[in-house]
């Protein structure tokens, strides 16, 4: 039962992706097969609802059941979309802004401010659950989704959750291009090549602080972006 | 005649054939030749010639299914060459909306007039009424910034992609022009 609903989410997975027009590339980073770690915090820039599929399809059958993506509680959490997230494909829901729903001004205000935003306590008890019962997590430390082509400053919760298991690597995984087949906003994805870059796992040191964790951890992605997007008017 | 398989389609392909044959024969040797040896070179040489078969074998199957399906083909490498072209193209956020119309609206229309033997129609859409209406939709978007350079873009994407391609069916044709103009005048 179990295995055919794996194949189900696989099948489903990729052929979302290939409707996309987004063809499955990954690769570690010097080009070689990506590595997946058996249990692992993995995080990536966020631009699109294409995200999580992707990095969950590259992933091998037997690591998939065990892998859950953190998705908002305000955005995911109600109707047909609840249904998506919660039954399909694992997801557990956290509360973005406790007192009122996440609008698109906290988004502004998301992306502007510093590292270090503190998250509720709350959301972070159901995610190191997870990790202390061995299951890998998939989370966006951007906490919404941002341009193709940049990183947002990370949200704390990376750290706090690297502080709770520093045994456990912290892989990070650069999304290119899904932000340029279905932008935030957009229903209907245009075709692009894309890629995923599984990079080599991070390690929490014994007295790291948090911004240079949170920017040592950031500046991975944000330079295999860089190293990738064509820029406009270049002639210019 | 199978399709669109006549006598000259069939020197064609056993032309083309004698070739791939020469140069899979070539490989072969070159490989028995460096046996044991590591050659990114000879490896790369191997994956252009399957390439090639894949290729030959594919146009071949398609010509002998006849005009539809070959018109299809030209309809999907024109999807894909799209696809390439976006990703390399610095398209810009507020161009999506426009691009769902270049990449799925467009081609079929351009394709579809060229199924029907439209050719007045057909030559026309993509460098006037396309080559309009993509700004036209862009402008929509709201965004002023780098806009010629968008709209140069987009267009030069859709000539490349889709009405240049679609041209190698469109030859194809030729020969029913030339008797009969446009067939859909004829009648």
């Amino acid at each position: 039962m179990k295995q055919r609903a794996g194949l189900f989410k696989r099948g489903l997975s990729k052929t979302i992706i290939t409707a996309a027009g987004a063809n499955l590339v990954a690769e570690g980073d010097d080009g070689a097969p990506p590595e997946f770690p058996p249990q692992a915090i993995y995080y990536a820039n966020h631009s699109s609802h294409l995200d999580f599929l992707m990095l969950w399809a590259i992933m091998p059958a037997e690591l998939q059941p065990r892998v859950r993506p953190i998705a908002a509680e305000d955005y995911w959490g109600s109707g047909i979309k609840r249904s998506i997230a919660r039954g399909i494909f694992n997801a557990h829901l956290v509360q973005r802004y406790k007192d009122r729903p996440f609008t698109r001004a906290d988004a502004r205000v998301t992306i502007q401010t510093d590292s270090g935003s503190s998250p509720k306590q709350n959301q972070l008890a159901g995610m190191t659950k997870i990790l202390d019962d061995g299951d890998s997590l998939i989370i966006f430390p951007e906490g919404t989704r941002g341009p193709a082509d940049q990183v947002a400053t990370f949200q704390a919760g990376l750290y706090r959750l690297a502080r709770h298991a520093p045994h456990l690597p912290v892989v990070p995984v650069t999304l290119m291009n899904l932000g340029r087949v279905l932008p935030k906003g957009e229903f209907i994805p245009v075709p692009h090549l894309s890629k995923v870059i599984v990079h080599d796992p991070l390690f929490l040191t014994a007295h790291e602080t948090q911004d240079a964790f949170l920017a040592r951890a950031r500046q991975v992605l944000a330079t295999a972006l860089q190293a990738d997007v064509p820029t406009e008017g270049d002639a210019a | 005649m199978i399709g669109l398989f006549d006598e000259t389609v069939v020197r064609l392909f056993i032309g083309i054939g004698g070739i791939l044959v020469l140069a899979t024969a070539v490989a072969v040797v070159l490989g028995l030749a460096n046996r044991g040896k590591d050659s990114s070179t000879l490896q790369n040489l191997n994956q252009r010639i399957g390439a090639w078969w894949i290729m030959a074998i594919a146009l071949a199957g398609t010509l002998l299914l006849g005009e539809t399906a070959v018109i299809v083909l030209f309809l999907v490498l024109s999807f894909l060459a799209l696809r390439e072209f976006l990703t390399i193209a610095p398209t810009h956020r507020s161009d999506h909306k426009t691009l769902v119309w270049l990449v799925y609206i467009i081609p079929l229309i351009n394709y579809w007039f060229l199924w029907e033997h439209w050719y007045g129609a057909f030559a026309v859409l993509i460098p006037v009424y396309a080559f309009l209406f993509l700004p036209i939709r862009n402008a929509f978007a709201g965004d002023t910034s780098n806009f010629l350079q968008r709209a140069a873009l987009i267009q030069w994407a859709l000539m490349v992609c889709v009405y240049a391609i679609s041209h190698v069916p469109a030859i194809m044709q030729l020969p029913v022009m030339m008797e009969n103009g446009d067939r859909k005048s004829v009648v």
